[in-house]
Parts: structure tokens; C-alpha cells; sequence
């Protein structure tokens, strides 16, 4: 079942951010995404500290969408957080690439994604990651409106 | 009696004094230096001081002996044969001694007197052969001679038995020219049977002044050393004479000459015990004395040991063969010595031109050699004075035996001057502290064997100059340290060279350096920039699409058309950036070769450029190739470009044919492989141009594209070490060939 934060989209690029939030508003999704702007918001939110300190109740995201390049801390030093900490070791980290260029996803892949999207955000390319990582229930639940 | 006079006169005596005469040296560095080795054009070299200051520090190696080993073993046999007369002596002396001492009556008495000798005389030859014996054992190691000063506890007990058997004699002499019978000589014949003094006589006038004569030699030789030798030989002789001339007469007459009480009487026995003692005193130091006349090296003592035994002994016979040819009448007396004189005359004469003849031989293989030796040396001093090398030869005090022409011109020192002085007189003081302290260093080690010395550490720093200083202990055969030799080598230029290649290399990293430094920066310049493009672009791209579909219903036909313009120009910028990045990449990404199936890459290149065939008549033929050793992801990147320009210039085709295919030559050359296509083709004048970023041979309205793709392929062949080019026909079509070398 989703619910609101099921998706958290980390990245600092308005542009990006409102391109992103419009590819899943045109499937009634973005209700379901939480946006933080750099690493350092990423992990407070993650981790419940600083101005998220009161997220009580609310349920860790079920898959992060993680721009690598982000200021303050790095979306490399984010990931290797979540994958340190017992809660968030878990949770589904898609990497995106600001390109499909082989160099940009093999060394998101190292840091150990579980899986690529190259931006903007389309929501094929997402309901694809989605797939590949088992998390069908993004699909089933909300099936792709036009 | 004076040093000089005695030990003057011994060529080859091993010891030495402290006084450093130039005689005194001990033979082999002698024969080594003084023919003036390094005499010549090099300079003055002085063996005196050289071999003095040897002496001096070598006070606890053996003395050098004379070089040739045949020559050590003659020596060697002398004292060898003194060893054994004198042990025979010794025996004989103690059986007398104990014939007297038991008093057997059949072999003591009035009768055997004459043959038998007496007691005292027995004692006094034990004890001067138990001397002589305890000399030839004494090692010949060269002490200093003291005054009435024993060096050691053996020369005392050597000294005190030459005293005792002397002692024996002047008390013998005392009581008989005094005539009191002090009873010395019953001392020992009375403890025996024969107790009746009347009958026994005591030893002979002959017999005690030979055992006088001989113990005092002896003591004195304890006593004196080396010095005193030449007297001792002297006295050893005399007896020597004595002993014979007592058997002599014993052999010529028995019966009217030789009678105890006559000048010449003395017993068998102690005539022959005393002989051999004299030999054992004159053969026990060969080299001292005068001895060294005839034990020594030279011509003149091969010549003496070759004519004295025939003296010696020759003459004697002749004499006896005469008296028995007169004794029995066979000649009278004047024929007899007539004869006698005759034969004397020539066999003296034959044995002096016989050993002349040999010693004409060995002069004139010792000119030979000798002229070898010249030769040899000339050619060594003519190296030395020639070299370049900075040569010297320091004695073991430090003080410069040699100096060659390039020392002088280098340090600015005068070789007069330099010759015989040390470092520290000759050069200044600092690279003669440098100098020294490496000598030291190597002399410390001896026998280490060569130091090599940088001489900008060392001795250089003055001027620009650079030299290489080789140091090393010289040596005797024997062992024994007689000096240190240095050259030194001009390394200046060489060194500059290599100061000069440093520099050269030093700048070469920088600037391989720097290149490098660029290089990345300039990587990661267009990676950053290629992303920082992206982000606005993909604003670009991403909200025109959207309000292309939001405002589909809205748009007039003419701002729908912009608008299209708008996204295609994003997506050509997109593909510029990425064909930027790639170009960039091809240059920097590490080739990861393999052996490639080149059928198969082609094949599923082809089948990925689908897309390209929607819509038209293609016909693709992939005809077998030869595998390929590459990095699989460029040569994908190679079909890539290739086909995708092939799919683009043919468009205009109602029926595109494409082939890729490869030609292998018979003769083992690479592979070339190709693509070929029917379509626009191009002006081969302009075929240069083809490989060139962003060069163009269309316009971009008729054939989209970055003009990155064929300039990409070449640098990845190039990676390769392989190259592309092409044929075109305009309107008949292109074949692209590349080959990967």
C-alpha cells in the first residue's frame, strides 16, 4: 500500500524536481513523493534529526530516487549512510544519471544502486526500475492513467 | 768492530736495523724498487725512504727473503743441514760422554786415547751443539739488537751454553799454562773406573782451544745478534780449518805427526765433533755475516759454492794419493810434489773456467731478462706518465713516492717537493684531510681492495672538475704493506652530462607532468561541462514537450512547428554532448583487449540500428569475419559510427544496400576490414577532411549529425594502432575500410 513519503526524490535542480513531480503527477503519484533538496536534508529526514527530528509515525520511504551530484553532503556519502544503518540498509536506492553514458552508470552501480534512472525522470523509465526491483505494488496499486 | 763493516755486506740479510740504512732492506722490496721502477719519467722515486718506513711498520711480519722460491728452499737446506751436523755432534758427544761416564775399560784407556776424546771435550761440544741447535729453531724473526742485552729468555739459555763450553776451555787453558792442576779435567773422567789420574791426560791443546773458541762465538752471537755474525763465521771457520787439518794429518800419518802433544794433536772424535759444529755455527744463518758470500744470490757466491768444496776437499786427496804413491815407492819426493802441484794447478784451473762458463750462462739469460724487465717497465712508465689519470703512490708513512705528470698539473704541485713529503706538505689541507682519511681507511682494511672515492665528496670541490679516486693498498708477494697507490679519473664532463640529462629529465616529468595535469583538467573540464549542458537542456527539452502536449488543442500550427524546433535542437545538443564526451573518452579510457568475434559485434550493432530501417527497403548483408584482438566496447563504437553513417547517406535509395565484409591478404598482412553503402558518397578531394572534428562534407539539413562520430573512430583505431580511410564515388557510394594492426 502507498502512502505519502512511499517515494523520496532527492535532488537540488528545480528544474528537475518540477519535471520530475509533473511526469508522476500525470499518474497521480506525486502525492506519494517527498522531496528534500541536498544529502545533508536527505539524511536528517532519513535518519530523523535537525527540522525532521518530530517524523514520528511515518514509516522510512519505500525507494529513494538519489541525484548523485548534490551540495553539502554527496549523493555518494548519502548512499553510503543508508547502506550503514541498520533502518535504512533495506530500502531500494535508484541512482539518477545525467546521462545514459556508460561512465556515469557504472560508477552508480559501484556505490551500490540498485538500479539507474537517467534524467529527467520519465515515468516509463521509473515504472522500469520499479519493475526490476520487485516493486510491483507501485504499479498495481496505481495503474498508469493517461 | 762497526755495524757497516760486518752487516754491510749482507745483500739479502733479512733483518734490519732502525737506522734505515739502505743496505739493511729487506731483500724483495729492495729488488722490487731499486732498479728505479718508477724511476724515469715519472719520478724520483727513492727506495730508501720507501723501504725504511716498510721496515719500520712491518716490525712484526716476517722479513722479506729473497723472491724465488728455489732460492728460499736452498736457504732453507743450509739451516737444514746445520740442524742435522749439529744433532750429530750432539750424538756423538753423548756417547762419548756415556762410554766415559760407565767407564767401559776395553774402550778407555791408554790405547784409545788417541781415538776417543776426552770428557771435558765431549761436555763442551754437547753444550755448543745443544746451542747451536736452539739457534736453528729460533725463528728468524728480526729483533732489535741490544747491547750485552739478551732479547729473549732463549738467547739468555743460548748465551749461557756457549759461555759454559767456553768456561770449560779457558780453565782448561788457565791450568795447564799456569800448571795447576785445578782438576778440572778428571772432574769427570775420575767418577769412572779408570780413577787413576796418572793414566788419563787431560783434553788436547787443540781441543780446548776449539771448544774455547767456538762456545765464546756462540755466547757472543746470543749475546750481539746479527751483528756479530760475520765474527762467528769467522771463529767457526778457524775451527773448522783446525778439525780438518787434525784429520788430515790423522789420515796422511798417524804415526809420526799426529800425537796428542803435538800442535796438531787431538782426537778422531773430537776433531770430527768440532768440524761439524763449525759447520752447523757457519750454516745455521746463511745470510748473515759473510756466510751470505756463499749461501747469497749472486754470481759470485754460485761461483764460490761451486769451487770451494774442491778446494776443501780436491787438495787433500791429491796430498794423500801423493804420500801413498811415495810411501811405497812408487815416486820419490820430488817427483811426488812436482805431480801433486801439477794436479792441483788443473783441477782448480778446470772447476774455475767450468763454474765461469755457467755463470757466463746466467749472466746472459739475467741480461735477457733483465732487458725484458727494462722493457716491461718502460712500457708501465710511459702508462703512468701518459695517463690522464691523476696517479700517486704514498709509502705506508703517507709520504708521496710517486707522482705523475697529471697529479703536478692538477694539484699545481712541484714534484721535487712533492716527492718525499706528505699530504698534508703538498696539498691543502682540505683535500688532504679528504685524502687521508680515505688512505687510512683503506690501509685500515689492507687487503680490501679498491675504494672508490666520488671525488666531488672528496678531493674536488675547488674548481668545476669532478674526479673518480680510486684508493688501494699495494702489497708484497709476501703480504706485507709497503704502500697505498691512488688514481683519480676526470669524471667532469661525464658528470656534467649526467647533471645535464638530470635537468632534462627533471623538466620532462614537469611538462609530461603538466600534459597530464591538463589532460585531466581538461576531461574533467568537459565532463563537468558536458553535464553542466545537460541540466538546462533537459529544462529545455523537458517543459517544451510539456507544453507541447498540454497545449496541443491551443497552438497555431506555426507555434507548434517552433516549438518543434525547439525540442529538435535540444536533442541535437543532447547528441553533440554525447558524442563530445565520447570523442573525449576514447582518448583517456584504458583498452581493454580481447579476442574479439567481429561477426557478431557487427550483427548486433546492425540489429540495434532497427530504428534506422523503419520505413525503407534496406538490405544489410554482415559476410563472415575474421576475429579481431580489440577492446570490444570501441570496436562496437567503430560498427556503430559506420553503420549509422551508412544508414544516413544511403536514405535517399528507393533500395539502400549495405555490406560489411573483410579482405585477408594471402601474405599474412592484417585484416581490413569495411563497410560499404550505395549512397550519396563524396568528392574524394575532399577525403581529408573526413577524419576532422566537426568537419562536414553535407550540409546539416540534408545529414544531421556532430561530424564527432568519424573523428571518434580514428582515434579509437589509432588506440588500436590500426587506421581508417575511404573511397567514395559521389552518387555510387562509400567504402569505409579500417583495420586494427
Amino acid at each position: 500500500m502507498l502512502y505519502e513519503g512511499a517515494i523520496l526524490l532527492v535532488e537540488d535542480d528545480p528544474n528537475d524536481i518540477e519535471l520530475t513531480l509533473n511526469a508522476f503527477d500525470r499518474h497521480h503519484l506525486a502525492n506519494h513523493v517527498t522531496v528534500v533538496r541536498d544529502g545533508e536534508e536527505a539524511l536528517d529526514y532519513l535518519f530523523r534529526r535537525g527540522e525532521y527530528a518530530d517524523r514520528d509515525g511515518q514509516p522510512n520511504p519505500q525507494l529513494i530516487l538519489l541525484d548523485l551530484k548534490l551540495p553539502k553532503v554527496d549523493g555518494i556519502e548519502v548512499l553510503r549512510e543508508i547502506r550503514e544503518h541498520e533502518s535504512t540498509r533495506t530500502i531500494p536506492v535508484v541512482a539518477l544519471t545525467s546521462s545514459r553514458d556508460t561512465r556515469d552508470v557504472e560508477s552508480a552501480y559501484d556505490l551500490g544502486v540498485n538500479s539507474y534512472i537517467p534524467k529527467p525522470v520519465e515515468f516509463d523509465e521509473f515504472i522500469k526500475a520499479a519493475g526490476q526491483l520487485g516493486l510491483y505494488w507501485l504499479i498495481l496499486n496505481e495503474p498508469p492513467s493517461t | 768492530m762497526t755495524d757497516s763493516l760486518f752487516s754491510g755486506t749482507s745483500r739479502s740479510a733479512a733483518p734490519t736495523h732502525a737506522d734505515g740504512d739502505a743496505e739493511h732492506l729487506p731483500t724483495a722490496s729492495k729488488r722490487k724498487e731499486s732498479p728505479g721502477g718508477w724511476a724515469a719519467p715519472v719520478a724520483a722515486f727513492e727506495p730508501d725512504q720507501f723501504g725504511s718506513a716498510a721496515n719500520q711498520t712491518a716490525t712484526n711480519t716476517e722479513p722479506a727473503r729473497p723472491g724465488t722460491r728455489t732460492y728460499d728452499e736452498t736457504i732453507q737446506s743450509y739451516a737444514r743441514i746445520a740442524t742435522t751436523c749439529a744433532a750429530i755432534g750432539a750424538i756423538i758427544a753423548a756417547a762419548v760422554l756415556i762410554v766415559w761416564a760407565a767407564g767401559i775399560d776395553s774402550l778407555v784407556n791408554v790405547h784409545t786415547q788417541l781415538w776417543i776424546m776426552h770428557a771435558n771435550t765431549a761436555l763442551a761440544i754437547l753444550l755448543s751443539a745443544i746451542a747451536v741447535l736452539l739457534i736453528g729453531n729460533q725463528d728468524n724473526r728480526r729483533r732489535e739488537p741490544g747491547f750485552f742485552r739478551p732479547r729473549t729468555r732463549l738467547d739468555l739459555l743460548i748465551g749461557t751454553l756457549g759461555a759454559a763450553a767456553a768456561t770449560i776451555g779457558v780453565l782448561t787453558i788457565f791450568e795447564y799454562a799456569a800448571g795447576i792442576k785445578l782438576g778440572i779435567d778428571h772432574a769427570l773422567a775420575s767418577v769412572g773406573p779408570l780413577g787413576d789420574e796418572n793414566l788419563i791426560r787431560g783434553p788436547s791443546t787443540v781441543s780446548t782451544l776449539m771448544m774455547t773458541a767456538i762456545g765464546a762465538a756462540i755466547a757472543l752471537s746470543a749475546w750481539y745478534g746479527e751483528r756479530i755474525w760475520a765474527w762467528v763465521q769467522m771463529i767457526a771457520a778457524s775451527t773448522l780449518l783446525m778439525s780438518l787439518m787434525v784429520l788430515i794429518a790423522d789420515v796422511y800419518d798417524t804415526e809420526s805427526i799426529r800425537n796428542l802433544s803435538s800442535p796438531l794433536g787431538a782426537t778422531v772424535t773430537s776433531a770430527v765433533g768440532f768440524g761439524l759444529i763449525s759447520i752447523a755455527v757457519l750454516l745455521v744463518r746463511p745470510l748473515y755475516g759473510w756466510m751470505n758470500l756463499i749461501a747469497g744470490e749472486g754470481n759470485g757466491s754460485e761461483a764460490t759454492r761451486r769451487i770451494l768444496p774442491v778446494v776443501l776437499f780436491g787438495i787433500p786427496v791429491l796430498g794423500y794419493v801423493r804420500l801413498a804413491a811415495q810411501n811405497s815407492g812408487l815416486i820419490g819426493t820430488e817427483v811426488g810434489l812436482t805431480l801433486f802441484a801439477g794436479a792441483t794447478i788443473v783441477m782448480t784451473t778446470v772447476v774455475v773456467l767450468w763454474s765461469a762458463a755457467r755463470i757466463n750462462r746466467h749472466e746472459d739469460l739475467q741480461l735477457i731478462s733483465e732487458a725484458e724487465r727494462d722493457r716491461a717497465r718502460a712500457l708501465v712508465d710511459g702508462l703512468v706518465a701518459n695517463s690522464d689519470a691523476v696517479i700517486s703512490v704514498q709509502d705506508p708513512e703517507g709520504r708521496f713516492a710517486l707522482i705523475n705528470d697529471a697529479f703536478e698539473r692538477r694539484y699545481g704541485v712541484d714534484r721535487e717537493h712533492a716527492i718525499g713529503n706528505r699530504s698534508y706538505d703538498v696539498l691543502d689541507p682540505e683535500r688532504a684531510f679528504l685524502l687521508e682519511r680515505l688512505r687510512n681507511d683503506v690501509l685500515a682494511r689492507r687487503n680490501a681492495a679498491v675504494e672508490e672515492m666520488p671525488a666531488d665528496e672528496a678531493i674536488d670541490g675547488k674548481d668545476e672538475e669532478t674526479y673518480l679516486t680510486q684508493l688501494f693498498p699495494i702489497v708484497d708477494d709476501e703480504g706485507n704493506l709497503i704502500g697505498s697507490g691512488s688514481i683519480a679519473t676526470d669524471i667532469s664532463e661525464r658528470k656534467r652530462h649526467e647533471q645535464l640529462l638530470q635537468r632534462l629529465n627533471d623538466d620532462l616529468r614537469h611538462e609530461t607532468d603538466r600534459a597530464h595535469d591538463a589532460i585531466d583538467e581538461l576531461e574533467s573540464f568537459a565532463h563537468t561541462v558536458s553535464h553542466d549542458l545537460r541540466s538546462p537542456l533537459r529544462a529545455i527539452d523537458g517543459f517544451a514537450r510539456i507544453v507541447a502536449e498540454d497545449c496541443q488543442d491551443v497552438l497555431e500550427d506555426r507555434d507548434r512547428r517552433y516549438l518543434d524546433l525547439v525540442l529538435q535542437g535540444a536533442a541535437e545538443m543532447g547528441s553533440l554532448i554525447d558524442d563530445l564526451l565520447e570523442f573525449s573518452r576514447v582518448g583517456r579510457t584504458e583498452l581493454n583487449v580481447a579476442r574479439l568475434d567481429m561477426t557478431k559485434i557487427a550483427k548486433e550493432v546492425n540489429d540495434h540500428l532497427s530504428h534506422e530501417r523503419q520505413g525503407r527497403d534496406v538490405r544489410v548483408t554482415v559476410k563472415e569475419l575474421p576475429p579481431a584482438v580489440a577492446d570490444q566496447r570501441f570496436i562496437a563504437a567503430v560498427f556503430q559510427n559506420l553503420l549509422a553513417n551508412a544508414y544516413k547517406y544511403s536514405r535517399k535509395r528507393e533500395v539502400a544496400e549495405i555490406e560489411i565484409g573483410a579482405l585477408e591478404p594471402d601474405d599474412g598482412a592484417p585484416v581490413t576490414y569495411y563497410v560499404r553503402d550505395n549512397g550519396v558518397g563524396f568528392d574524394m578531394q575532399y577525403a581529408d577532411k573526413l577524419f576532422a572534428p566537426f568537419e562536414r562534407l553535407h550540409r546539416t539539413e540534408d545529414y544531421d549529425g556532430s561530424g564527432v562520430g568519424l573523428a571518434t573512430v580514428q582515434r579509437i583505431l589509432r588506440r588500436h594502432g590500426g587506421k581508417i580511410w575511404a573511397e567514395s564515388k559521389v552518387d555510387v557510394g562509400t567504402t569505409m575500410f579500417f583495420r586494427l594492426d
